[in-house]
């Protein structure tokens, strides 16, 4: 699985159905182990294993003993101008070696600018200038770190102005520039695409995308993707993961999946109001019968 | 330097020559006991989804803990009394009319004698027939190089001898020699040499009982850090309600008593029968106190977008 | 647009309240401030406010939730003000290590202000003990309480309402070299 598509240029078209995962969450660790079978790929938020215990090591080995496991990165900043952090660069070289996975991802956003750690993942400029940026440390990664990387798109709550290119021109643009593969969050793009770009449940009924049209988004770079629930605040969809993947989800994926040919996994996200895990492995279940009937 | 010897050191430059001596000699005994142990660079097997309760508990404590395992099994079925006098009784059960297997019956047909805990554990035939019982699940621990090999317990001994000798021939020769020499001011040796040779036995006997293999050793480390949390959950659900006749370690969960041990649950689950139990070889060592809901240390998010705040 | 420039101005305005305030009375001054130029200032002020308010509501609500699992009784404790006790205590941009900085800030505060319930500040420093010695290849702390704090956070973890009296209790946090945390009760 390791050397397809993450982060090739031309990346190497796959028969297989994608792998249906879930991103791991200590809670259910115990659940995880007593039903192995039913889950192809972890997904671990790297940062909470950069600076971590000896326990969480472990826990991270034993992980890694048991199933394919992809470190998911929050806070590399890949998008930031002043560059990327050398000490935190280094501690996820760690762990990306430690785990030897087949690709691992970062987020097209910024987290840290002017010596302000913003604490969560804020949106990009559309602009070439940023896109050269996010290229520029992209190359200071695979210095340090041969892995393929995928990038994924964000949410974007707040957009920045002065942007010289809409949402998948941006992201076709820093794919192209950097090489690497795409880890497609489908819940950021119906979140995005509703929040910013009228309503996506809507045009996909009418078969137009508008604005948000299939063929302007670089589904051949898709190497993972990622589902997710979410909730409504204030009349605004929040990718906040606390939530079963809702049914437009569902919907969006299996229009994209055909597209998707070189897509080797899909990883159900949820951080809060866990579920009982059989809710889980149901929807990592129907992610898994999705990849199959499209592939 | 022809003219040296350390036999003719001072007292207590002797002592520290001697105390290096000791520490080498315990550490190479440390090693080789280690390096006996042809399981050791093999990665342990993958944790299973369904761990039997019996295999793992005789993996963590021999035939002690499949006794400590099945009785407490018994007790939460009902099937197991404590008197006044802290004696272990059959009691009436569950009433289901459910034959027991034969092990748990065993287990129970040796408490109508009335055993204290110790007496119930010092009954060799219960052992001997719970080994007999237990062959099943042995042969499988051996094929999967689980248990501990017959060549730990050999170099052990080996060890323990050519470490004894080393540790008092030494001593003892010196003590001839100061001795002879006029000097009576040997107490020191004798002590250093009692405490070295009292640690050098405590490691052959720990690794002369070992039941795990190295390798065993990884799996049930193993076993433990994945189901670890399962522990919390249940004993959470013995202080709560749960329905007429459940258990709180049902058959699918008695595997976590079987590697945790009794320690694991004391405090939390039937706090008197457990109060009967020693601290045993298989049970965990609990140094977290009382509080387990703190320190978890799991307070990272994902990369969802926003917080659980707002309205 | 200057990028550095722009993203420096971007996370102040998401993180500091009172930065956001200042941008939207008068956008340009404050671009200038972070060295934008006029033609880029005018760009910037086009932002949407209510965007960035909301955005700024995510970033405090991604702390408050850290902050509850951080201390998970504390927050059993003080339910529904546990996050108004927060952001109180936290006013600014994020400090690096934000999860334990966070809380070690929470617990400071309910230490100081005679909080109610009264053990409220002896249960977030001891809660944080445990978070923080976890983070810690090595560490011995003795730590002081002036309520028998263990079996307050034992009560409340089986979702029992301690009400406590005062009586001093002691708390002994050890581990060296990475390995398991030992806790004891003194």
């Amino acid at each position: 699985m390791g050397d397809a598509a993450a982060g090739a240029t031309e990346p190497m078209e796959t028969t297989a159905a994608p792998r249906a995962g879930l991103g791991f969450r200590p809670q259910f660790c115990a659940d995880l182990f007593a039903a192995r079978e039913a889950v192809d790929i972890i997904e671990v938020i790297a940062d909470h294993y950069l600076d971590a215990s000896r326990e969480k090591l472990a826990e991270l080995d034993l992980l890694a003993d048991h199933f394919p496991v992809v470190p998911h990165g929050l806070d590399l900043s890949l998008g930031s101008a002043e560059g990327i952090d050398p000490a935190y660069l280094r501690k996820m070289a760690r762990l990306v070696a430690r785990l030897d996975p087949p690709w691992w991802s970062e987020h097209l956003a910024f987290t840290k600018a002017g010596g302000v750690a913003i604490g969560h993942l804020a949106a990009l400029p559309y602009t070439r200038e940023a896109a050269e940026a996010v290229a520029r440390n992209v190359e200071t990664v695979r210095r340090a770190i041969a892995t393929p990387l995928l990038l994924e798109n964000p949410t974007a709550i707040a957009l920045v102005p002065g942007a010289e290119m809409d949402e998948p021109a941006f992201l076709t643009r820093v794919l192209e520039l950097t090489g690497c593969g795409w880890l497609c969050d489908v819940t950021n793009l119906y979140t995005n695409a509703v929040n910013h770009g009228g309503d996506l449940e809507a045009a996909l009924d009418r078969g137009a995308l508008d604005r948000w049209a299939l063929d302007r988004w670089p589904w051949e770079r898709v190497v993972q993707f990622h589902i997710a629930g979410g909730r409504r605040l204030r009349g605004l969809l929040m990718d906040s993961h606390d939530a079963p993947t809702p049914p437009e989800i569902w919907a969006l994926l299996e229009t994209i999946l055909p597209l998707a040919r070189n897509a080797q996994a899909i990883v159900l996200e949820r951080d809060e109001n866990l579920p009982p895990f059989g809710a889980l492995l149901e929807e990592v279940a129907r992610a898994r019968a999705i990849g199959r009937r499209c592939r | 330097m022809a003219g040296f010897s350390i036999l003719g050191l001072s007292g207590p430059a002797f002592l520290g020559v001697y105390a290096g001596v000791a520490a080498l000699t315990l550490l190479l005994a440390h090693l080789f006991i280690r390096a006996s142990d042809p399981t050791r660079d093999l990665s342990p097997p993958k944790v299973p989804s369904e761990p039997d309760a019996i295999t793992l508990a005789y993996l963590a404590g021999g035939v002690g803990n499949v006794i400590r395992t099945l009785l407490f099994d018994l007790r939460q079925r009902g099937y197991v009394g404590v008197g006044a006098d802290k004696r272990l009784e059959p009691a009436a059960g569950p009433q289901s009319g459910r034959v027991l297997d034969a092990r748990p019956a065993r287990v129970l047909a040796a408490l109508r004698t009335r055993p204290t805990p110790a007496e119930l554990f010092d009954d060799w035939t219960l052992a001997a027939d719970l080994e007999r019982l237990c062959a099943p699940e042995r042969r499988r621990l051996v094929e999967q190089d689980l248990l501990a090999p017959p060549e730990v317990e050999r170099t052990a001994q080996a060890t323990l001898i050519v470490g004894s000798a080393v540790l008092l021939g030494l001593a003892g020769v010196k003590f001839v020699v100061a001795l002879s020499g006029g000097h009576q001011n040997v107490i020191f040796l004798l002590l250093l040499a009692a405490v070295v040779e009292a640690l050098l036995w405590g490691m052959v006997s720990r690794a002369r009982k070992r039941i795990a293999s190295a390798r065993g050793t990884a799996y049930l480390a193993a076993i433990k850090r994945a189901y670890g949390r399962r522990l919390s959950e249940r004993i959470g659900k013995a202080g709560g309600s749960r329905p007429a006749g459940a258990t709180a370690f049902d058959a699918g969960s008695l595997f976590l008593v079987s590697v945790f041990g009794y320690e694991a649950l004391k405090g939390a689950v039937e706090p008197e029968f457990m109060s009967l139990f020693k601290k045993s070889s298989s049970d965990s060592s609990g140094s977290c106190g009382s509080s387990s809901s703190c320190g978890s240390g799991d307070s990272g998010g994902g990369c969802g977008g926003c917080g659980g705040g707002g309205d | 647009m200057p990028l550095k420039e722009t993203q420096a101005l971007l996370a102040l305005l998401y993180t500091d309240a009172r930065f956001r305030e200042a941008f939207f009375r008068t956008p340009q001054d404050c671009a200038r401030q972070f060295g934008l130029g006029e033609a880029e200032a005018e760009t910037l002020a086009r932002i949407d406010p209510a965007a960035v308010a909301r955005f700024a509501d995510c970033l405090k609500g991604k702390r408050a939730l850290d902050a509850r699992k951080t201390l998970p009784l504390t927050h059993r404790a003080l339910g529904a003000r546990f996050d108004d006790e927060l952001f109180a205590a936290i006013a600014g941009a994020p400090a690096p290590g934000r999860h334990l900085a966070d809380a070690a800030a929470l617990a400071r505060r309910l230490a100081r202000r005679s909080a109610e319930p009264d053990w409220i500040g002896d249960l977030a420093r001891f809660e944080l003990a445990f978070v923080a010695a976890a983070a810690r290849r090595n560490c011995v702390w003795l730590r002081l309480f002036r309520y028998p704090v263990a079996e307050i956070a034992t009560g409340l973890a089986r979702g029992e309402a301690p009400g406590a009296h005062r009586r001093p209790s002691v708390g002994l946090w050890l581990r060296l070299f990475g390995s398991r945390l030992f806790y004891a009760r003194l």
